[in-house]
């Protein structure tokens, strides 16, 4: 799954560069909302599916996803402000 | 376009819970599979159209080292919160590597390592995105427009530009979209690479 996940990431790359060539610039807004849409559709009906999975998963996941997200977000931009030798520009 | 998103995956936990007998997660799981090669296709056209080779010039250079800020900064919490059991280094790293990505890493990371471990990547990843909205303008203030870019990791191209370009300007806002553009085309390297090679 892995694999083919890359490779049609690499191949869409080339095409909208091709695209680009060609000065064709697609608008793929609404498209891409809506497959994003239908992807955690699909997602959270297999989530639910899983047996006590409503009850017992988000509220475990929740308080991890917060700390993570907000660490992840703020080492994020102070990894970034010493690389750039501190300077706040 | 968040909203949409999130009220997506929770019309799925709804739908789920109406009662469906007889139909598990496992004859589901393909069709997210599905999905998610459709969406990676459509994201990527979209990235490759957008990539010319005047604003890489200009900015390529600030863009990488942004972007290397925000990989080295995600990792690093990748590899702090590999205690979690739940998680491991595995799965932390490709919670963290996910920079945002929630609608990627969230199925990515169920397909690999189950719905527990899906769960914690699209919320995490979705909460940084919520977090740039909300402390962008304060982090500015203090560590600078271009350095605080870092915090939204991909989502700077796309929903988090918005914020970005209304306080940072029009050139912080061309180097928020270079820098997204960056981070988005290595996340999928990133997390498949966290998930094939960490034990």
């Amino acid at each position: 799954m892995l694999t083919e996940v890359l490779a049609v990431f690499v191949v869409g790359v080339v095409v909208g560069q091709l695209l680009r060539l060609v000065k064709v610039r697609p608008r793929l807004w609404t498209l891409s909302a809506a497959a994003a849409s239908a992807l955690l559709f699909t997602m959270g009906l297999s989530i639910g599916l899983e047996r006590g999975a409503l009850v017992q998963i988000i509220p475990q996941a929740a308080g991890t996803s917060l700390l993570l997200g907000a660490s992840a977000a703020v080492a994020s931009a102070l990894v970034t402000y010493v690389l750039r030798g501190r300077k706040a520009d | 376009m968040p909203l949409l998103l999130v009220g997506s995956l929770a019309a799925g936990l709804l739908v789920s819970s109406l009662g469906f007998d007889g139909v598990t997660s496992a004859e589901v799981s393909p069709f997210v599979d599905y999905l998610l090669i459709i969406f990676i296709f459509i994201v990527s056209v979209d990235v490759g159209a957008g990539l010319d080779r005047k604003t890489v010039s200009s900015l390529g250079k600030d863009a990488i080292l942004l972007s290397s800020g925000t990989v080295a900064g995600s990792a690093l919490v990748g590899l702090a919160f590999s205690f979690i059991p739940a998680l491991g280094l595995r799965g932390s790293m490709a919670v963290a590597l996910g920079m945002g990505w929630y609608t990627l890493d969230g199925p990515l990371v169920t397909a690999s390592m189950g719905a527990l471990a899906g769960a914690t990547g699209f919320l995490s990843n979705f909460f940084r995105e919520l977090l740039t909205f909300v402390v962008y303008p304060s982090f500015r203030r203090r560590l600078g427009g271009r350095n605080s870019i870092s915090l939204g990791g991909a989502t700077t191209m796309d929903t988090t530009l918005t914020v970005i370009s209304g306080v940072g300007g029009q050139e912080v806002s061309a180097l928020s979209f270079l820098h997204g553009v960056i981070v988005t085309l290595m996340v999928p390297f990133l997390v498949s690479l966290a998930l094939a090679f960490i034990p």
